[in-house]
């Protein structure tokens, strides 16, 4: 068994009603806070299952071999090889680096390039060869690739006319991120991250999305909520469209896709168990917490399970303070709906009670220890069944 | 009309006047870059320096070689530095997916590019032409007006076949690397009377400029090839950049 899968076989364990119950600091701290509602026993047994959609794919590719541009002078970075996958409505989420085929697998999406052996169908087309489906083909590209022009206003109207939007106004569009102060500014004179921004913004308003493809959606970008990133994707997924995210952050693949995959030196593999959507009221989130000062004994940490406890952004709290651990030192398990949420809590917590982090981690594995899987799939897949892909054709919904 | 996902589909993509006009603003916004301005100045520096220079030599003949060192030199770079420019270093069919990619026909994008590549080169080729007569020109020289106005028309129909053919040349190879092919093949075979020269807007510079041109061509043959040449390969270069 390797690494990702012991984590993930102890991921389960740790969600088990079972052994929450068991911990009497939770049992004491669930009675002690008035405010806070028990979470439903439910909830924390069922992990959440996306819907299955019962339509056809929207995105087809067969045995696509494809190759990206973004090495030194235009060589390959990453590439493809004899990918097939098929994607329906929902949010879907390949985990990987560029050296593992992310931008050759956004360049064939997006139809900026035609993979050079097999072949892809967006909406039943094919979005290199056709400007129709491409006008409900929303990318954020890598590298952003946006018309040039003189005011971002103009760009983005460029970008309507394009699509035949020519009632929209351009602020309108950049108000939705709340990009409008952007709208005088020179496309040159704008960072990496606001040219990103723009960009996203112009691929979260495609008019009747089939598919939107998001590079890296969650950072690089010179947006300040990016919870409003994660709303829009969420309705966009469920207005129908396809919504496809590279990333090399399974915590941003998870935070944001109902499936997710391993894209591991050009080829697309699943674990379900490394996937799967932590279930809600299982820790997110795991701190080792001790008092700032040696002498207050492990109070500080009792009230900062307590404040946490009355957080909104927490479902539930547990914590450990067995003689097993380091002195005067506990564990935090953290629960809520979002990583990034918790974390924050966790910290303003930490700082108002006076306790100190000395780590903190998400309970779930890592992009090392995901692709140290997908590497052992690989190997295993050679071995069986060479000739069998991993994510046969329509094998996704 | 819905799609397979149950959302309704959008109509077709940006029309061919909306592709060609969004490719012609793309492209003039490229142009209206700080080293595109430097890329004017070189070019009129070198064409004034070249002029004064012929004529400090002796005004005898100084605007004949003041213009053919300016058709042999700077026009050429000027229309490849302009082509580089407008495709911002790419292919021409990588240069129009900045707009193409929204729903516009990369072929009319690609058509608009290259119309703004055209007319900036024939502009370019105009103003540098009677900047080389005026900078040579002497009390030797044969009467302004008319060595002005032939030499524009020339200049200009020169670097609009320079235009094309580097447009047609970005279609090819990776970043469209393949314009260098037609800037080295005019240097070593335009400067022939072969027939190979004939596929070179540079043989048929020459040959309108007074010289013999590529086999025994006439100066009206030469304008007809400088001509059909501009058409086939914008032609060309938009079968090559089509979706």
């Amino acid at each position: 068994m390797s690494e990702a899968e012991e984590t993930q076989a102890s991921a389960p364990e740790a969600t088990n009603p079972e052994i929450v119950e068991t911990n009497s600091a939770t049992i004491e701290l669930s009675e002690s806070v008035v405010a806070k509602p028990p979470a439903p026993v439910e909830e924390v047994a069922l992990p959440v299952a996306p819907a299955a959609p019962s339509l056809p794919p929207i995105v087809v590719v067969q045995s696509v071999t494809a190759r990206d541009t973004a090495g030194p002078r235009g060589r390959a970075r990453g590439s493809l090889t004899g990918v097939s996958f098929s994607l329906g409505t929902g949010v879907t989420a390949f985990v990987g680096a560029p050296e593992d085929g992310t931008l050759a697998l956004v360049n064939i999406l997006s139809g900026a390039k035609p993979p050079s052996r097999g072949s892809i169908s967006v909406g039943g087309a094919h979005p290199e060869r056709s400007p129709a489906i491409r006008t409900r083909i929303g990318v954020l590209s890598p590298e952003p690739e946006l018309p040039a022009a003189k005011t971002v206003g103009e760009l983005v109207s460029m970008a309507l006319h394009a699509r035949r939007q020519t009632q929209t106004a351009p602020s309108e569009v950049l108000q939705s991120l709340g990009l409008e102060r952007l709208l005088s500014r020179n496309p040159r004179s704008l960072s990496f991250a606001e040219t990103r921004a723009v960009e996203l913004v112009l691929a979260l308003s495609t008019p009747s999305p089939i598919l939107v493809v998001l590079h890296e959606p969650m950072s690089d970008l010179a947006v300040n909520l990016l919870g409003v990133v994660r709303e829009h994707v969420r309705r966009l997924a469920e207005a129908g469209a396809c919504v496809a995210i590279t990333t090399s952050s399974p915590a941003d693949a998870r935070a944001l896709a109902d499936e997710i995959y391993t894209l591991h030196r050009g080829s697309v593999f699943r674990d379900e168990r490394a996937y799967q959507s932590v279930p809600r009221g299982a820790p997110l989130l795991v701190a080792w917490v001790r008092p700032a000062e040696p002498d207050q004994g492990l109070a500080p940490i009792r009230r900062l399970a307590q404040a946490l406890a009355g957080r909104p952004e927490i479902t539930l709290v547990a914590w450990n303070d067995e003689p097993s651990s380091t002195a005067q030192a506990a564990e935090i398990r953290l629960s809520g709906l979002d990583l990034d949420a918790c974390a924050l809590a966790l910290t303003d917590a930490a700082t108002e009670v006076g306790a100190v982090i000395e780590a903190i981690a998400p309970t779930s594995p890592g992009f090392t220890r995901l692709r140290a899987a997908a590497e052992a799939s690989d190997a295993l897949r050679r071995v069986a069944t060479p000739l069998r892909p991993i994510v046969p054709l329509g094998g996704i919904r | 009309m819905t799609a397979a996902s149950g959302i309704p589909t959008a109509s077709v993509g940006a029309s061919f006047a909306t592709g060609v006009r969004l490719g012609f603003r793309t492209a003039a916004s490229r142009l209206t870059t700080r080293s595109s301005i430097l890329l004017i100045g070189l070019s009129v520096a070198l064409v004034l320096s070249g002029g004064i220079i012929e004529r400090r030599i002796t005004s005898l003949g100084s605007v004949d070689r003041s213009l053919i060192s300016t058709f042999r030199l700077v026009i050429p770079l000027y229309c490849f530095a302009l082509t580089s420019a407008v495709c911002q270093g790419l292919g021409l069919r990588e240069a129009a997916w900045s707009v193409a990619r929204f729903g516009a026909a990369r072929r009319d994008v690609a058509l608009g590019i290259v119309l703004l590549l055209v007319a900036s080169a024939v502009v370019g080729g105009f103003l540098l032409a009677s900047l080389a007569v005026l900078s040579a020109f002497g009390p030797a020289s044969r009467p302004l007006a008319s060595e002005l106005f032939t030499s524009a028309w020339i200049g200009a129909l020169v670097s609009a076949a320079y235009a094309a053919w580097f447009a047609w040349g970005s279609t090819f190879l990776n970043r469209g690397r393949g314009r260098w092919i037609p800037l080295i093949g005019d240097a070593l075979f335009g400067a022939g009377t072969g027939t190979l020269a004939a596929f070179f807007p540079r043989s048929h510079a020459r040959n309108l400029l007074g010289e013999m041109g590529p086999t025994h061509f006439t100066q009206p043959q030469s304008c007809v090839a400088l001509l059909v040449m501009l058409l086939l390969l914008v032609s060309f270069s938009m079968l090559r950049s089509r979706d």
